[in-house]
C-alpha cells in the first residue's frame, strides 16, 4: 500500500505545490510552521479540497477524481473533531456506519478498537466529557476503524496538555508501526516529526525545501529555518531509572539524565530531544550542580546575524545554539575545550516501546 | 450589581407592566363563568380548537420540511442571489398577514396565476379548505423555522461536515446523521416559534381560506366572529387562547434556553 501524490493546490492567493510518496508501512511527516500549507495538503489528500492539478494514487489507483466519501483513508483530525451528539463509542463506529455496515457489526468492531487505544474511555460518554489526551485517542480509533489504506494524522497533539502528550506519541507511533498502509503525519513541532516519522518533508510557504530521514535533515539543514525547526539535539538509547526518581538515558555515545518519567520500573528504549537553545556553554567547568554536564572540543560554529550554533564533540555529542557576542566572550574557536550544561527537565523523552505505557495496543 | 431604579424609569416600566397585564386581567374579569360549561362544550368552540390545533401543527411541519432545506441553501450554498433570497424568504415576517392573503389569492386562488391550473388540471382547489387555512399560515409561519435553522447552521463548524464525508458519509448521510441532530435544539426553537405564530394566525387564513365553521374557522377566527353576536363566549374562547398560548411559551422557554 503506498501513496504517490504530485499535486498543486490553490486556497485564496495561496498555492501549495506538493510530492509525496510514502511506502508500505512508512510515516512521512510533514513538518511546517504555522501558515506554510500543512492543512491544504490535509485537505487536498482527504478529498475535501479540490487540487488544482495533478495525480494522487493510493495503491495505484487514481483517488483525485473521487469524491472524499470513497477515498479510503482514515482522518485524526487536529481538534479531533468528534461528533458532540454521538458517543464515544457511536463515533468510531461512524465511519463503518457510514459505509453501510450494520450497526450490530459496527458496534462489535468499534468497542474492541476503543477498549484497545482508549481503555480508560467509557464507550457511552459523550466526548464534551473527555480530556484532550482521550478525546485524541477516540478520534484515532475512529481513522483506523474503516481500516484505511491511507493514514492521515493531522496534528494529534495540537491540543493535548504536555502530560498526556508522551503517552500519547508512543501510542501514535505504536499504532503507525502496526498499519501496514502509509501513514501521512502533519506536524508543526520537530519533536512529533523526529521521533516519529520514517522520513521527514519540509514544507516553507507552499514548497517544500527539503526531505529526508530525520538523520539526514539533522546532519544537513536544507535551510536556517530548517535548522531552526529540526536541529535539535536528539539520542537514541535505552533509558534507566535511577534511585532519586530521576532518570538516564544511556546511549552509544555517553548518558545524560533526564526528569523523572512515570510508571518507569525497568530499563526500556526511548528517544530524546532536546533544544540547542537550552544548552549553555561554559569556559571552564561550570560550578554548582547542572545534572548535566558534558566535556569536549568545538567541532564547528556557524554564526547566523545575532546566533551562532556550536557543535561540541563530547560524550554525547551536543549542539548549543548561544548568541553572537557569547562565542567572543567566551573565545570559542575551532578545537577549544568547553563545558556544555543543560537541565533534566529541558530534554523531552519519547518512550518507544508499547508496554512501557500500560494500557496500549497489546500484540 | 443592583443599583436603584430611577423614579421616571419605575413609573414608565410600572405603566408597561400594567399595559400588558390589564387586557389579560380584564378578561378573566369580564369572563362570564356561568356559561363556560356551555360555551366550551359547544360544537363552535371544540371545532374550531381541534381545527387549530390540526391545521397550526400542520403548518409547522410543513415549514420543517420547507424551511429547513432553504435555510441549508442560505447557509451554505454558494447560489447566485443568496442575499436576496434570504431578504425575499423573510419578508412574510413582517408584510402584513392580510397583504399576505391577498397575495396567496392571487396565485393559488381558483383564478390565481397557479390555482387556476391548479383547479383546471386536479380540479384542486385551496380556498374555502383546511388544506389553505393551512396554506396560510405556513406563509407567515415558515420565515420563523428558515431565520432559527439558518442561524443554527452558521454556528455548526461546517468541518464537521468535511469530516463526516473524509469518513466515508455520502452529502446525505451526513445531514441525516451530522447536521440534523447538532442543529435539533434550533430545529425545536424554530418549530416552536412557528407553531406559536401558526396558533394566532388570522389576517392571511381569513382572507385567503375564509371564515367557514369547521373548515377553516380557527380558534382566532371563532372569536372574531362571536365578538359581535356573542361577546360573553368571544371572552371565553380568548381565554382558551391565552392558556394555549401559555403553554407554548412555557414548553419555548426551555427549547429556547437550550438552544443557547
Amino acid at each position: 500500500m503506498t501513496l504517490h501524490a504530485a499535486f498543486t493546490a490553490r486556497r485564496g492567493d495561496f498555492d501549495v505545490i506538493a510530492e509525496l510518496d510514502v511506502a508500505d508501512g512508512e510515516t512521512l511527516a510533514v513538518l511546517g510552521p504555522n501558515g506554510a500549507g500543512k492543512s491544504t495538503v490535509v485537505d487536498v489528500l482527504a478529498g475535501t479540497l479540490a487540487p488544482s492539478g495533478g495525480t494522487i494514487e493510493i495503491d495505484g489507483e487514481r483517488v483525485d477524481t473521487l469524491p472524499a466519501e470513497r477515498r479510503a483513508i482514515g482522518v485524526c483530525f487536529q481538534d479531533d473533531l468528534l461528533f458532540p451528539h454521538l458517543s464515544a463509542l457511536e463515533n468510531v463506529a461512524f465511519p463503518l456506519r457510514a459505509r453501510g455496515e450494520a450497526r450490530s457489526q459496527t458496534h462489535v468492531r468499534a468497542a474492541a478498537l476503543l477498549a484497545r487505544l482508549a481503555p480508560t474511555v467509557d464507550p457511552r460518554t459523550s466526548p464534551s466529557m473527555l480530556s484532550g489526551g482521550e478525546r485524541q485517542r477516540v478520534a484515532l480509533a475512529r481513522a483506523l476503524a474503516p481500516e484505511p489504506r491511507l493514514l492521515l494524522l493531522d496534528e494529534p497533539f495540537a491540543n493535548v496538555d504536555v502530560s498526556a502528550r508522551t503517552a500519547l506519541r508512543a501510542l501514535v507511533r505504536e499504532v503507525t508501526a502496526g498499519f501496514d498502509g502509509a501513514t501521512v503525519l502533519v506536524a508543526h513541532d520537530p519533536i512529533d516529526a523526529l521521533t516519529l516519522a520514517d522520513r521527514v518533508t519540509l514544507l516553507e510557504a507552499g514548497r517544500q525545501t527539503q526531505t529526508g530521514t530525520p538523520e539526514e535533515i539533522r546532519a544537513a539543514p536544507g535551510s536556517v529555518y530548517a535548522a531552526d525547526l529540526v536541529g535539535v539535539n536528539l539520542f537514541t538509547g535505552v533509558l534507566e531509572p535511577l534511585p532519586d526518581g530521576a532518570a538516564r538515558l544511556v546511549t552509544a555515545r555517553g548518558a545524560i539524565i533526564v526528569a523523572p518519567q512515570t510508571r518507569l520500573d525497568r530499563i526500556v528504549p526511548a528517544v530524546a530531544t532536546l533544544k540547542p537553545i537550552d544548552v549553555a556553554l561554559h569556559a571552564a567547568e561550570p560550578e554548582g550542580s547542572p545534572r548535566n554536564v558534558v566535556h569536549g572540543r568545538v567541532e564547528e560554529i556557524a554564526i547566523d546575524g545575532e546566533r551562532a550554533r556550536i557543535r561540541v564533540d563530547g560524550e554525547p555529542p551536543l549542539t548549543a545554539e548561544i548568541t553572537a557576542g557569547s562565542v567572543a566572550r567566551l573565545r570559542l574557536t575551532r578545537g577549544a575545550d568547553v563545558w556544555a550544561s543543560f537541565k533534566a527537565v529541558e530534554v523531552s523523552v519519547v518512550l518507544t516501546e508499547e508496554e512501557a505505557v500500560p494500557g496500549t495496543l497489546s500484540g | 450589581m443592583r443599583g436603584r431604579t430611577p423614579l421616571p424609569l419605575a413609573i414608565l416600566a410600572a405603566l408597561g407592566a400594567v399595559f400588558v397585564v390589564l387586557p389579560l386581567l380584564a378578561l378573566v374579569i369580564r369572563a362570564p363563568w356561568g356559561d363556560l360549561g356551555s360555551a366550551l362544550s359547544g360544537a363552535g368552540a371544540s371545532t374550531a380548537l381541534r381545527l387549530s390545533v390540526e391545521v397550526s401543527l400542520a403548518a409547522t411541519m410543513l415549514s420543517l420540511i420547507l424551511g429547513v432545506p432553504l435555510a441549508w441553501v442560505l447557509a451554505r450554498s454558494s447560489i447566485p442571489g443568496r442575499s436576496v433570497l434570504r431578504a425575499v424568504v423573510i419578508v412574510p415576517l413582517v408584510l402584513p398577514p392580510v397583504v399576505g392573503g391577498i397575495g396567496l389569492l392571487a396565485a393559488l386562488g381558483r383564478g390565481g396565476v397557479v390555482g387556476r391550473w391548479l383547479f383546471e388540471a386536479f380540479g384542486l382547489q385551496l380556498t374555502f379548505t383546511m388544506w389553505g387555512a393551512i396554506a396560510a399560515t405556513t406563509f407567515v409561519s415558515m420565515p420563523l423555522v428558515v431565520l432559527a435553522t439558518e442561524a443554527g447552521l452558521r454556528s455548526i463548524d461546517p468541518r464537521f461536515e468535511r469530516a463526516a464525508a473524509a469518513m466515508g458519509a455520502r452529502p446525505g448521510y451526513a445531514i441525516r446523521r451530522v447536521v440534523l441532530p447538532m442543529l435539533a435544539p434550533q430545529l425545536a426553537a424554530g418549530a416552536v416559534l412557528a407553531w406559536a405564530r401558526a396558533l394566532g394566525e388570522f389576517g392571511a387564513t381569513i382572507t385567503f381560506a375564509g371564515n367557514l365553521a369547521g373548515r377553516t374557522q380557527t380558534l382566532p377566527l371563532a372569536v372574531y366572529e362571536a365578538r359581535v353576536t356573542d361577546p360573553g363566549g368571544a371572552i371565553l374562547l380568548s381565554l382558551l387562547l391565552v392558556v394555549l398560548s401559555i403553554v407554548v411559551l412555557v414548553v419555548m422557554r426551555g427549547r429556547i434556553t437550550a438552544a443557547r
